[in-house]
């Protein structure tokens, strides 16, 4: 079944098709707000509230199936992170790599050999160094562009700028990534 | 033998003056699209199924 399937059994009352939706997306969501937020028990609260919001939006009625769930799903982490740092008055934090913790420790690979293990770990160590050296509104671009799947009008309209802006945002952290790539030399291939 | 190279002679039927401007953005769109996949497809971290579970409990 497609998210529309699924949101629509959903709402005629069958209750598992929520699971298979978050099940589906959970990874990309928690992604974008782990990467944008990168605090990791924050972000588990955060990921929490997205779903739980996206539950009682789906029961109350208020979303408007567009075939764009996972779009939607990201908007609302998106703004929750918002709401977070606003209600706490912290919108510095969003970048302080302080309270960052390592989320490698806390994954399953039971099923990976130790040197698929190492080369995947240094791959997304890696990944997420270049990402975290973007400036923050290039990286908000690229985030909500690739694990969102926002259009640049949506992006726009979510960041509160202009889609020129957006696409601007976009086309320098662009740049700036293949420039660190090269800089570095890495090579981001497993094999 | 005469030699003839292709280097600077255009395609018979690939104008490329009918390429508008939307054309090309949409491709290099769809090439950076491309290019962020290819990139960043192996950053995905996975939250796990105990937080699910408390979503679903917590609803």
């Amino acid at each position: 079944m497609n998210d529309q399937e699924l949101v629509q059994a959903y709402i005629k009352g069958d209750q598992s098709a929520i699971e298979s939706l978050i099940t589906r997306h959970r990874s990309k969501v928690y992604t974008y707000i782990v990467l944008t937020i990168k605090n990791q028990q924050l972000a588990e609260d955060l990921f929490q509230e997205t779903f739980i919001k996206v539950i009682k939006s789906l029961r109350g009625g208020k979303y408007k199936d567009n075939g764009r769930f996972l779009s939607w799903v990201i908007r609302i982490a998106h703004n929750l992170i918002i709401d977070h740092f606003r209600k706490e008055k912290q919108m510095n934090s969003i970048s302080n790599d302080d309270t960052e913790v390592d989320l490698f420790n806390s994954q399953k690979f039971s099923d990976k050999n130790i040197e698929e293990i190492i080369v995947s770990s240094q791959i997304k160590s890696e990944l997420r160094a270049l990402i975290n050296e973007l400036p923050s509104d290039q990286r908000e671009v690229v985030l909500l562009r690739h694990y969102g799947e926002l259009s640049f009008k949506e992006i726009a309209d979510q960041t509160g700028v202009s889609i020129n802006t957006a696409l601007g945002r976009m086309r320098y952290a662009l740049i700036n990534l293949r420039k660190m790539i090269h800089e570095r030399e890495l090579s981001l291939t497993v094999y | 033998m005469v030699k003839i190279s292709t280097l600077f002679h255009r395609v018979d039927g690939f104008d490329e003056t009918n390429t508008s401007s939307e054309t090309r953005d949409l491709s290099d769109q769809l090439n950076d699209d491309q290019f962020l996949k290819d990139l960043l497809e192996p950053l995905l971290f996975d939250p796990g199924d105990e937080i699910v579970q408390a979503i679903l409990h917590n609803v």
